[in-house]
């Protein structure tokens, strides 16, 4: 306890809340702005805080996050386009409320849904943190490597239908992890005669490339969307009632807890935790063909949710070193950049700074409060920022952060290579998230494969009889195989009815 | 037959394991005392990827169209302006190239709307002077010089 205060006055530090409160708007920007997204603005922060002090880059990194994910739904509301994936099912009742003339409520159930889930699930998520890292010291090399296949499996099974693409992802991740020296022995791997490959492939240069490049020439390409205009005088004060809240409390609740059991679900963030959430609502209401009509219920599904996924994501982060949705491994990467090593020792050794993340996460969702019920009134005019001035500038910092990640000429190539993959991907319907997960554990796969083969005398056989790694790995087996078996199985349950029928 | 995009990334794929196959190959090995040694989530990815990368290739394709002619044209001429920024960055400089790539990529971006002079060309001054006060003086942090200079 006395450490959470300790960090939470860190956090209230002027210099900090400044910064927080600059990433905090900024954040809101990227989230409410279709095309970009909380996750792109933590890779273009991510260089600024080379030159800062731990603090600072954590406000500013949780800031851009809390920030990026609250203000997805004012485009889901003002315009029905969802300013991120986190914000698709807002749209289904956002929308409609506004356009009844509502906007003012169903911006108010959004700002304040989100600071519900966002509060709620830090508050949960700080708490569970100390547990889990404590079970987790108690696991090996075996139980963490199944750990992490577990973690890529669960990504992987989310391109159904397309397992093999999904796979291939991950194995092009895998590969990726390999550049470099290997961790052990030190070897060099595919560096090709390169020096500049030694140190492996940048994180900033693969996260810019993949998020930045790629998608700001792939929306040039297709065409940038023209957003309508919007009369804001309809907005007016804070538009919503305690009734609202009141009476939907039991959605409140179980969003809560799906956004936090998703959240914390390695790759499945708040784009799925919104969609699950409205869905559950929808199923459990009493009023369900009010769904999709401007309800005040299916708007905080989703935005409680969403927010709530968040938290969620912060557990396996700082607790097992495993990064929950893309914006945490980018988080994860500022760790590293700062020294610190994520996993379960981390709260053990650097008790006020895990804790300062869930501080700044709590102080931020105060600050996105304050500023979006301040500055709702103008929210139209944050949809009419020119996209060839904010991708202009997004470029230059994508060139820029990509030098100064490893102050390399080199990385920018590096870069340039990564959005070209991650083009071709996008073409060819192969998922990038894999890719991505896959990078960040390749290196931890291997470290805990290597280091449990050569710890026991069992080799393999080990992963299999420790009981935790065994789970792990059933889960991941299960996660992997389950969607392509499933649909045979019915299929040959479908056609044995088809011949009783006829 | 037209390839589609998946059964064309599937073979790059195959190429790509290949070559990496053959590169594996060539990796020192001081693996001792039971460790499996460098060579083997090499391996193991290339192994993964190979098989992915047949399945595909002999399975039903379920990718769709991605840009038209002009689409793809824009998309090449985005992708040459970033590849000279990048030169331009290594060779010249940031304060030489960014200016330059800061309107182009201005003027590439706007496509039909009206920008205004005066506004895009306090944007070129003030992202190439701001950002490098920023980075040089404010965070201490060295921008591209260029080779060349």
């Amino acid at each position: 306890m006395a450490d959470y205060i300790a960090a939470l006055g860190v956090c209230l530090e002027p210099m900090n809340l400044v910064l927080l409160f600059i990433c905090v708007v900024a954040g809101i920007i990227f989230g409410a702005v279709p095309g970009l997204n909380g996750s792109l603005g933590i890779s273009l922060l991510l260089p600024i805080t080379f030159g800062l002090s731990q603090n600072a880059s954590f406000s500013m990194l949780c800031g851009m996050y809390v920030g990026g994910v609250s203000g997805g739904f004012i485009s889901a509301v003002l315009l029905g386009i969802p300013g991120t994936p986190s914000a698709i099912a807002t749209c289904y009742d956002g929308h409609p409320m506004s356009q009844k003339g509502e906007t003012s409520r169903a911006l108010g159930l959004g700002i304040i849904g989100s600071f519900i889930g966002e509060v709620l699930a830090v508050l949960i998520a700080s708490a569970l943190c100390t547990i889990i890292a404590d079970l987790a010291l108690m696991l090996g090399p075996w139980e963490y490597f199944s750990l992490c296949i577990c973690a890529i499996s669960l990504v992987v099974a989310l391109s159904k239908g397309r397992m093999a693409k999904g796979i291939m992802a991950a194995a092009i991740g895998l590969l990726l992890s390999c550049v470099g020296l290997d961790p052990i022995t030190g070897c060099a791997r595919f560096t090709f005669g390169n020096k500049a490959l030694t140190g492996g492939i940048d994180m900033t240069a693969l996260m810019l490339g993949a998020y930045a490049l790629s998608q700001i020439a792939k929306s040039y390409a297709k065409g940038n969307p023209k957003l309508q205009a919007f009369d804001s005088r309809n907005i007016k004060g804070i538009g919503v009632r305690l009734k609202d809240f009141t009476s939907n409390i039991k959605t409140i609740f179980s969003s809560l807890m799906i956004g936090l059991w998703i959240g914390f679900l390695p790759g499945m963030g708040s784009a799925l935790s919104n969609m699950v959430s409205y869905s559950f609502a929808k199923s459990t209401s009493k009023h369900p063909e009010k769904f999709g009509t401007g309800c005040a219920e299916g708007i905080l599904a989703s935005e409680v949710s969403n927010n709530a996924a968040t938290g969620g994501a912060l557990i396996p982060m700082i607790a097992l070193g495993i990064p929950g949705d893309s914006a945490t491994a980018l988080l994860l990467a500022a760790l590293t950049i700062h020294g610190l090593t994520a996993g379960p020792l981390m709260i053990q050794q650097h008790p006020v700074t895990s804790y300062m993340i869930f501080g700044f996460m709590l102080v931020g969702a105060v600050l996105v409060l304050i500023i979006e019920l301040v500055v709702k009134r103008w929210f139209p005019y944050i949809l009419r920022i020119p996209y060839h001035y904010l991708y202009t500038i997004i470029l230059v910092m994508c060139f820029i952060g990509s030098f100064t990640s490893t102050n390399m000429g080199f990385n920018m190539v590096v870069m340039l290579f990564i959005a070209v993959l991650a083009l071709l991907m996008d073409m060819s319907g192969v998922p990038m998230t894999p890719l991505v997960l896959a990078f960040i554990l390749g290196e931890k796969i291997e470290e805990y494969l290597r280091k449990g083969m050569t710890y026991s005398s069992e080799g393999f056989a080990m992963f299999f009889t420790r009981p935790v790694s065994l789970i792990f790995l059933l889960v991941a087996a299960a996660s992997i195989l389950l969607p392509v078996l499933k649909p045979l199985f019915t299929k040959g349950k479908l056609s044995k009815e088809w011949v009783a029928d006829d | 037959m037209k390839l589609k995009y998946d059964k064309l990334f599937s073979l790059l794929c195959l190429l790509a394991v290949v070559v990496l196959f053959f590169n594996t190959g060539t990796i020192r090995d001081l693996a001792s005392n039971g460790d499996p040694g460098a060579r083997l989530i090499p391996y193991l990815g290339e192994a993964v990827l190979c098989i992915c990368s047949l399945i595909i290739l002999f399975s039903k394709s379920d990718s769709t169209s991605f840009l038209d002619k002009a689409g793809w044209l824009k998309l090449l001429i985005m992708l040459g302006c970033m590849v000279l920024y990048t030169l331009g960055l290594i060779y010249l400089g940031f304060l030489i190239s960014t200016p330059i790539a800061v309107a182009v990529f201005i003027y590439l971006l706007k496509e039909d709307e009206k920008v205004n002079p005066i506004v895009a060309l306090l944007m070129v001054a003030g992202l190439t002077v701001g950002l490098y006060f920023m980075f040089t003086k404010g965070f201490s942090i060295l921008l591209p010089q260029g080779k060349l200079f």
